[in-house]
């Protein structure tokens, strides 16, 4: 009874935190882009501008008005999605950033998973066998994993599967060969899952050939922090008498280790899964660049080049409101996992 | 005194004990060192700057260019080893920045506590749901109109990073204030400001230290990034991140040109994580193991 009531207070009041936080953001980014730049009006428009586009400019973000009322046209534009037009594409922002999207969702989604997928067994392995070769392996793996500079790695990898063993491709999502004679059809935007999906299987395997090595470099970070999150919370955990009463029993450590252990320390883990994904959806402007994958990262790598300034508002915009959102996701999971949180 | 001395020696053999730390604290000095003299001791010190050699290009690594040449026949070797003095020299600046601007909000909020600890912690929160790295592109970026320049990185990172430090003084802040020593203080007449600065911050430097020293590789790192892009260092300064982003168009044919910035980059970074890993585990007594 208690519970359900903590709960739901739980999830207004941070669902509630939340809204005044994305406020707070907006605030912050109407700051950094009407009021810090000499000129915002020409970032606006562009390079070179003739007399008559910054005029209309200035009147579409309202510059001759009180700044408070600049505010409200701000976040007018931004309620109903208008984040300007790309200097570079000409074409709105939101357009681009949802044409881009897919592309980018599906690398960082496949190196998450990947970094789970080694980066969890390694953790508990090296719990259970410490200091044994496996831990050091793993304190290493996950070290190195943080320490390393993304597109460095991306490259050296380019280098050595590409250059040296012929194996992998070099860059983009999918050859030209391959898109023109066994195109995928669109369902989800995502081409590994779409290829399956239509039975494309030629097609699959050129995608995987091409998102392997972006996802891998995608995923040494969050593997790094998830091997090291799972190691140290696992490590306290094991200490724990309800494990010690399990082993008693004679339940085969293995068992202990993922089915009792691993729960109580999914917890911790779950928030750095979500920090290092939006950690990730930014690295990505510099390995997609590098690897020159068609997603929201080397359009977002493009526009800073450029200065295309609307473009890179916008995306910081989206950037903010997706890691916002995740974070609140994650607590509210949290609380309905965990009952310390909701309570404590 | 006394006390504080057996400390420190206590800390120190701690970190002693832990080979890999230990390893890497002295290879952080040695890097520290190299980055001090290394105009004197770099082979070609005046290709670090301006000195281009365009008959010496693309040669690969030798005796006379041990990391090679890159694009405009500079030695990649100095290059990488006068960069060194660049990087570390952010990574200072840049935290020290960070920290002059985090924990000062943070002692204020932590000790006055009310409306304006609500206030800082607000504003503290809402520049947190920003991913640092976002915000430090976006600034750099945008203060770019002005002209690229240097400052902008360090400026930036500032901006990005500075949260972390409020939040962890004002935690600090909240958990010291109560102790009896502060109340002392404040009864025997000592005014806020002084009781802030000189009674509770040398309580908290430890954290502040070891988050420092665990922030300095990602600083390192972000900084690279953003000169990667364009942002921040220009051609022809010997940044590691910038050196990578030329190298990126030739690295396929002339693999020297890359690697070994990248090399050095992961080197430096790796070392003081680990480093700093160790000492907050010397540090920490809650994390000490018997």
């Amino acid at each position: 009874m208690d519970f359900a009531v903590k709960l739901r207070y739980f999830i207004i009041r941070r669902i509630l935190l939340s809204i005044i936080v994305l406020f707070g953001v907006c605030v912050i980014t109407f700051f950094i882009a009407r009021v810090i730049p000499a000129n915002p009006a020409a970032m606006w428009v562009g390079a070179h501008p003739t007399q008559e586009q910054i005029e209309r400019a200035k009147k579409e973000l309202g510059l001759d008005q009180p700044l408070h009322i600049q505010f409200l046209i701000y976040m007018n534009k931004l309620l109903h999605g208008d984040l300007g037009v790309s200097i570079r594409t000409h074409r709105p922002v939101i357009e681009d950033i949802l044409s881009y999207l897919p592309a980018s969702l599906e690398l960082v989604g496949t190196g998450m998973i990947i970094a789970v997928i080694i980066g969890i067994p390694l953790g508990v392995e090296s719990a259970t066998k410490k200091d044994s070769w496996i831990d050091h392996v793993s304190r290493l793996l996950s070290i190195g994993g943080v320490s390393i500079f993304t597109p460095w790695l991306g490259m050296m990898g380019q280098l050595l599967f590409f250059k040296w063993l012929g194996l992998l491709p070099v860059g983009d999502r999918i050859s030209t060969i391959v898109s023109i004679q066994y195109p995928i059809q669109k369902i989800t935007g995502f081409y590994l899952i779409d290829s399956i999906l239509s039975g494309n299987f030629v097609a699959f395997q050129d995608a995987l050939a091409h998102i392997i090595l972006p996802a891998l470099v995608v995923a040494a970070y969050p593997m790094g922090l998830v091997t090291r999150m799972i190691r140290s919370t696992m490590a306290d955990v094991l200490e724990e008498d309800f494990i010690r009463t399990a082993k008693a029993y004679g339940i085969p450590g293995r068992i202990v280790a993922y089915k009792y252990a691993l729960k109580n320390s999914l917890g911790p883990t779950i928030t750095v899964l979500a920090l290092s994904f939006a950690y990730s959806l930014v690295e990505t402007f510099l390995i997609e660049m590098v690897f020159n994958w068609p997603g929201l990262g080397r359009y977002a790598a493009f526009s800073i080049i450029s200065l295309d300034y609307p473009a890179i508002m916008g995306i910081a915009i989206f950037i903010a409101i997706v890691y916002i959102l995740l974070n609140l996701i994650v607590d509210l999971l949290q609380a309905v996992i965990d009952p310390r949180v909701r309570l404590g | 005194m006394k006390a504080r001395f057996r400390e420190i020696r206590y800390s120190l053999y701690v970190l002693k004990r832990n080979r890999l730390t230990y390893v890497s604290s002295l290879f952080v000095l040695f890097l520290i060192f190299v980055a001090v003299i290394g105009p004197l001791i770099v082979p070609y010190p005046e290709d670090a700057y301006g000195a281009v050699h365009p008959e010496r290009a693309f040669k690969p690594p030798s005796f006379e260019h041990i990391f090679g040449t890159d694009d405009a026949g500079r030695d990649i070797f100095s290059r990488v080893i006068i960069g060194a003095r660049i990087s570390l020299s952010i990574g200072v600046i840049a935290i020290v920045l960070t920290v002059l601007i985090g924990v000062p909000l943070g002692l204020i909020a932590g000790y006055m506590g009310g409306f304006i600890d609500e206030a800082i912690m607000r504003v503290t929160d809402m520049f947190l749901s920003l991913p640092p790295l976002l915000l430090a592109l976006v600034f750099a970026a945008v203060m770019g109109l002005r002209g690229q320049s240097f400052n902008n990185v360090l400026v930036a990172i500032a901006i990005a990073w500075w949260p972390w430090y409020t939040r962890l003084v004002r935690g600090q802040v909240v958990s010291l204030k109560e102790r009896p020593f502060v109340e002392a203080a404040h009864a025997a007449g000592v005014r806020p400001l002084k009781i802030m600065f000189r009674h509770i911050l040398p309580n908290c430097l430890t954290p502040i230290l070891v988050q420092a020293s665990l922030d300095f590789g990602s600083v390192i790192l972000t900084a690279a990034g953003l000169s990667f892009l364009g942002l921040g260092a220009q051609p022809p300064t010997p940044e590691w991140g910038l050196m990578l982003s030329i190298g990126r168009y030739y690295f396929l044919n002339y693999w020297w040109l890359a690697t070994f910035p990248g090399l050095a980059i992961f080197v430096t970074v790796l070392a003081f994580n680990l480093m700093s890993d160790g000492l907050r585990e010397a540090l920490c007594p809650r994390l000490r193991r018997f």
